[in-house]
Formats: C-alpha cells, sequence, structure tokens
C-alpha cells in the first residue's frame, strides 16, 4: 500500500466502523428489504390471481363447448416480479444514498473533527477518496444483501432454482443499482459539505431527489399522449399502429421535449436498463445480455457519467473547514 | 408570579413559529418549490388536453380515408377541473414532504436553541405552546393552498379554449380542503417526531419513512398499485386484483392507508375519476384524513408535554 493510499483506507475502514456501529445502514437496508419482500409477495399474489382468472375462463369456456385457443395463459418469468423491487430502489435507494452521504459529512462535523483530520498531512481529495471508498463498500454490501435475499424470495415464490443467466442479469442490475444509489450517496456529500446549515443540506438534498426521482419521470409519463386517455388515445381512436407512427411524427419536437425531461431523471436510466436486463418489458423478454446491453448501454453511460461528474466536483473542490464548523 | 392564559401563550407560540418559519428559508424554499409545481400542473394538464385535441384532428382524415366510425373527440369529454389532475400528485408528493419539514422545524427549532428549558422556568402551560404551533401549521398550510387555489382559478380562467363553471368551485373546493386535511397530518407528524425523538438524525427520519410506506408500499399491498403508477393521479382508478390476499389486505389496511384515501378524495373532486376501483366512499376517505390529523395530533401533544424539558437538545 502506497503513501498516499493509507489514509485514504485508514478513512474508508473508520466509515465502514461507524456504519456498524450506528446501524443506520442494517435499519435502511432492512427497510428497502422489507419493501422489496412486499412488492415480490404482492406480485406473487398478482400473478397468482391473473393465472385463477384464465383457469376460470379457461373452464367456463371449456364447459360451453367453445374454443379456448383465444386464451393466452399467462407464463411466470421469475425475474418480471421484480418490477415493485427495481422502483423501491429508485426511491428508496436514492433516500438510503442521501442519507449515507449526509451522515458521512455531518459526522465530522457534529464532531467537529473534519478540522482535526484536515490539520494531518491529508490532502481534500484523500478525504474524500476515504469517504467513497468507505460508503461505496458499505452501499455495495447493503444492496448485494437486499438482491441475495430478493433472489432467495423468488425460489421460495416460484419453487425453482434462478438458472446462471438470471443470476447474471441480477448481477448487472445490482452493479447499476450500486451506480444509482452511489450517485445520490454523492449528492448528500456534496450538500453536507457545502451548506452552512446541516438540515438546510439534508432537505437540499431531498428537493433535488423529489425534482429528478419523482417529478421528472411523472411529467413525462403525464405529457405522453397515450396516456391521457384511459386505454390509451390510439387505441380509443381505432388507429393503427402505422398511422400512429406517422401522426407522432407531427409531434416530434413535444415528444423530443418529454422524452428528455424523462432523460434529466438519473432513475429513469436505471429502471430502463434493469427492466430490460431482467425482462421486465416485454420487448426484451428472452433477449440474450449481450444484444440488451448493446441496445440499453447509453442507460449505463449516463449512470457512469454522472457518478462520474458528482465524484470529479467533489475530489476538485477544494473542502472550507472553517465554514464547516458545527451547526448553528 | 402570575400565570400566562391559556390562549394568550398560545397566541404568541403561534406568533413566534409564524415568524420563525418566515425567516427559515429551507421552508420558505420548499413552499416556492411546490407554488412553482402548481403553475406547472396547470400547464402541464393544458398542453396534454391540447395534444389529444391535436392528435385527434389529425386522425379525423385518416379514419375518414379508411371509411371507420369517427369517435368522439375524447377531449370533449374533459371537465375542467382535471386539468389540475397532476396536483394530486403534487400535493401528495411535494406537499407531504413540504409539510413534514415545515412541522419538524417549527418544534427542533425550540429544542436546538435551548427555549424548552426556558419556557419551562415559566408559568405556561405546555399544551398552549403545543396548541399555538397546531394553529401556526394550519395557518401556513391553508395560506399556501389558498395561493395555490387562486393560481389554479387565475390559469382556468387566462388559458384558451377552457370554460370554468361556477359550479365547479365546490369541486376546487373540496380538493383544497382534502389536500389541506392531508398535509396537516404529516405536517404533526414531523412535529411530533421532533419533539419525540432525542436524535436529530432519527427525528427526521423516522417521518420520511413514514411517508414513504404511506405514500409508495400500503397502496401496493392494499390495491396492486406499483410504487411508480402511485405518482399517477389515474391511478385512483386502478381496481385490485380479485382475489383473497388484496380483499384481505384492502378490508385490513385500506383504512388506514392515508395516501389512497387522500387521492380517491382529490381525484374524485378533480372529476378524474372515471368510476372504476371506487372501492372507498368521499366520506370514508374523509374519516380516514380526519382521523390520521387527530392522532398526529394527539401525539404531538403527548409528546410536547412528556419532553425532557430539561435535556431537550438532540444528541447529535
Amino acid at each position: 500500500m502506497t503513501n498516499q493510499l493509507k489514509p485514504v483506507w485508514i478513512l474508508a475502514a473508520k466509515d465502514l466502523a461507524d456504519a456498524r456501529r450506528t446501524k443506520i445502514l442494517l435499519v435502511l437496508s432492512g427497510f428497502l428489504t422489507l419493501a422489496g419482500l412486499v412488492s415480490l409477495a404482492v406480485a406473487a399474489a398478482a400473478q397468482k390471481a391473473d393465472y385463477l382468472t384464465y383457469i376460470e375462463a379457461r373452464d367456463l369456456l371449456v364447459s360451453l363447448g367453445k374454443p379456448i385457443a383465444d386464451l393466452v395463459e399467462p407464463m411466470f418469468f421469475p425475474l418480471k416480479l421484480l418490477r415493485g423491487f427495481i422502483e423501491h430502489i429508485e426511491i428508496i435507494g436514492g433516500i438510503i444514498g442521501i442519507v449515507l452521504g449526509y451522515r458521512a459529512a455531518a459526522v465530522e462535523r457534529g464532531n467537529a473533527t473534519l478540522q482535526l483530520v484536515l490539520t494531518r498531512p491529508l490532502s481534500d481529495a484523500q478525504f474524500i477518496l476515504g469517504k467513497l471508498l468507505g460508503n461505496g463498500i458499505v452501499i455495495a454490501a447493503g444492496l448485494s444483501a437486499t438482491f441475495l435475499i430478493a433472489s432467495l424470495a423468488l425460489y421460495a415464490i416460484g419453487g425453482i432454482g434462478l438458472g446462471f443467466d438470471s443470476y447474471g442479469r441480477l448481477g448487472i442490475t445490482l452493479m447499476a443499482a450500486t451506480l444509482y444509489v452511489g450517485i445520490f450517496f454523492m449528492l448528500g456529500l456534496l450538500f453536507a459539505l457545502t451548506f452552512r446549515k446541516l438540515p438546510s443540506a439534508l432537505l437540499a438534498a431531498f428537493a433535488v431527489w423529489l425534482a429528478l426521482v419523482l417529478v421528472a419521470p411523472q411529467i413525462g409519463d403525464t405529457l405522453d399522449p397515450d396516456n391521457q386517455v384511459a386505454g390509451g388515445i390510439f387505441r380509443t381512436l381505432n388507429i393503427a399502429k402505422p398511422q400512429e407512427i406517422e401522426i407522432l411524427k407531427t409531434f416530434a419536437t413535444y415528444e423530443t421535449v418529454r422524452d428528455g425531461i424523462e432523460q434529466a431523471s438519473p432513475a429513469k436510466h436505471f429502471e430502463r436498463l434493469s427492466f430490460a436486463i431482467l425482462g421486465i418489458k416485454d420487448t426484451y423478454l428472452g433477449m440474450p445480455i449481450a444484444q440488451i446491453m448493446q441496445e440499453r448501454i447509453h442507460d449505463l453511460w449516463w449512470l457512469i457519467g454522472v457518478f462520474t461528474a458528482l465524484a470529479g466536483i467533489l475530489l476538485l473542490r477544494p473542502l472550507n473547514p472553517t465554514r464547516l464548523i458545527k451547526e448553528n | 408570579m402570575g400565570s400566562v392564559s391559556f390562549a394568550s401563550a398560545a397566541r404568541k407560540s403561534a406568533a413566534l413559529s409564524l415568524k420563525l418559519t418566515y425567516r427559515d428559508r429551507t421552508v420558505v424554499l420548499l413552499v416556492a418549490f411546490f407554488l412553482v409545481m402548481v403553475l406547472v400542473a396547470a400547464y402541464l394538464g393544458w398542453s396534454a388536453t391540447n395534444t389529444v385535441n391535436a392528435i385527434y384532428e389529425k386522425a379525423l382524415p385518416v379514419l375518414q380515408a379508411q371509411g371507420k366510425t369517427v369517435p368522439a373527440n375524447p377531449v370533449g369529454d374533459t371537465p375542467p377541473l382535471s386539468l389540475f389532475r397532476n396536483m394530486v400528485t403534487y400535493v401528495a408528493l411535494l406537499g407531504g414532504l413540504a409539510s413534514l419539514v415545515l412541522g419538524y422545524q417549527t418544534v427542533s427549532v425550540d429544542r436546538k436553541q435551548g427555549v424548552v428549558p426556558l419556557t419551562a422556568s415559566r408559568p405556561v402551560s405546555v399544551k398552549a405552546l403545543a396548541a399555538g404551533k397546531i394553529a401556526a401549521l394550519s395557518f401556513i398550510i391553508i395560506a399556501v393552498l389558498g395561493i395555490s387555489a387562486s393560481i389554479n382559478v387565475l390559469t382556468l380562467l387566462m388559458l384558451p379554449g377552457i370554460s370554468f363553471p361556477a359550479s365547479d368551485l365546490g369541486g376546487l373546493a373540496t380538493f383544497y380542503g382534502g389536500s389541506a386535511l392531508y398535509m396537516l397530518g404529516f405536517a404533526l407528524l414531523g412535529a411530533w417526531s421532533a419533539a419525540r425523538f432525542e436524535s436529530e438524525s432519527l427525528a427526521l427520519l423516522v417521518p420520511v419513512t413514514a411517508w414513504l410506506t404511506m405514500t409508495f408500499i400500503v397502496p401496493q399491498v392494499t390495491a396492486n398499485i406499483g410504487p411508480m403508477a402511485a405518482l399517477n393521479p389515474m391511478s385512483a382508478n386502478i381496481v385490485p386484483p380479485q382475489s383473497a390476499f388484496f380483499d384481505f389486505t384492502s378490508a385490513v389496511l385500506g383504512p388506514l392507508s392515508i395516501a389512497e384515501a387522500y387521492r380517491f378524495l382529490a381525484a374524485s373532486s378533480l372529476q378524474v375519476m372515471t368510476g372504476a376501483g371506487t372501492s372507498t366512499t368521499s366520506a370514508s376517505a374523509l374519516f380516514t384524513l380526519v382521523a390520521a390529523c387527530l392522532v398526529t395530533g394527539a401525539l404531538y401533544l403527548r409528546a410536547a408535554t412528556t419532553l425532557d424539558k430539561s435535556r431537550s437538545a438532540y444528541r447529535d
């Protein structure tokens, strides 16, 4: 270990010990896991209800002597049950990241150890790197445990073990989730190392989270003309797909603005990548991982880009310890 | 030393809370964010409706050329108030969170600045001070929603091609009444948490977790409304699948589901309900919201009176 990296690792180890001692990660990850398990149980119940409806309809048609060829039997794809789980990571995972980032700075500011640490032969960048490394491990470990429990729950629900391919898909989703939560961790850390008042930093980070995770996707979804009429505008008007595409060409600017608002949200990129990899979106169901990655690689690059940009800001921006005294 | 009357103490506490809230930039910024979203909601509703109308105009010649029956323009069935359908989401998200913060800040500022031991040494009723804070929270929420309603009415009058019958004012009033109850419930939850916990981080995290649970987890269990689907005001129309699981969860948890009760009341008063999924009634939704305010109010009063006056500062 070089001399430059040693203090980074010491700081990281200290944050890991903090996370173990305060149990905050355990509580937050426990909440995410619980939310994920609830969504899996609900999805399984909904799937069972669908299947029972199908059986009832089939039996009725058979008893009436009518053909059942038009009835589509609901298929069971275990990874599809993870839809709610992924959405909970989008929402609760963002909060976990912000809280961890906030605490990583607040604990140093509250105990007035920030000034003390920076009086040692330690650069600002080493301090930030230590925080990123320690909390990066904490986030990855927490999410790994959550994913492991979710995969065990899938086994319990479906009664069949996941194959190598499914674990590969879960692994890619876990990696994307770690990047996504990491983005919000850095946002919380950046704000807590910038704002004079700590609660203001936390609330400002929550406001950004609201705007990026909940409001931007909601605006994009609301502006979709097909979501304005129950059943879809084109289906209601009985317009075939080719004509629909032709008509939508005249709304290209509107669609660009709508998509742009959605694209501004890291949550949307994480969701699109995960839904494709896990086959939650029907068009990607059964498609090989390599092909999906080829199609959705821009979502991954977007997450990596935001992650790198925030890390760059944190590492390059000088700290001002005299400004960051204990909250007054 | 004569004791200060309950009414006088409550009035002074309310006035001070209002002044401190006005000075708190975080709360003011969150409220400003909310009001901006009120304008955005109106624009979005108008823009989306106009786009549907434009698509209908483009589709007409296509349908006529194909000799198909031309259905009625869906925009014709759109009530004016439904332009504000996104408000349902913004009150549930921004309004709920801003209210939590407002309630939390109103109480935590006293604990952090050492006001609690000071007031304990004076002949002032703690309940009167807490009642003053509840009055201040109610006033702020009603004022913000009043401004929001005025923006809505002005928008309806200014947007081209929209007529706003006076009879719709009742629907708008019901929507804002339900919104006030919903936001007050969360403000009181924030106040309770700020008074109840010894750790400031916990005092902030607990109500946020409760808000996340109420908004995203409970509706999923009772009605199979996914976390992201809960952002869509039209989710008030979702019918839970026919199964013993959802029959049980909606019966047991349904009456406690504050977010669903609010979404139902708000969506029906803005006329965005299509009639599907109306498993509850406006009266039961109103009852749930009022009960939530009473329970959180009682919890806050209890936490304020049982707070250790000698060690009121947070541990972290």
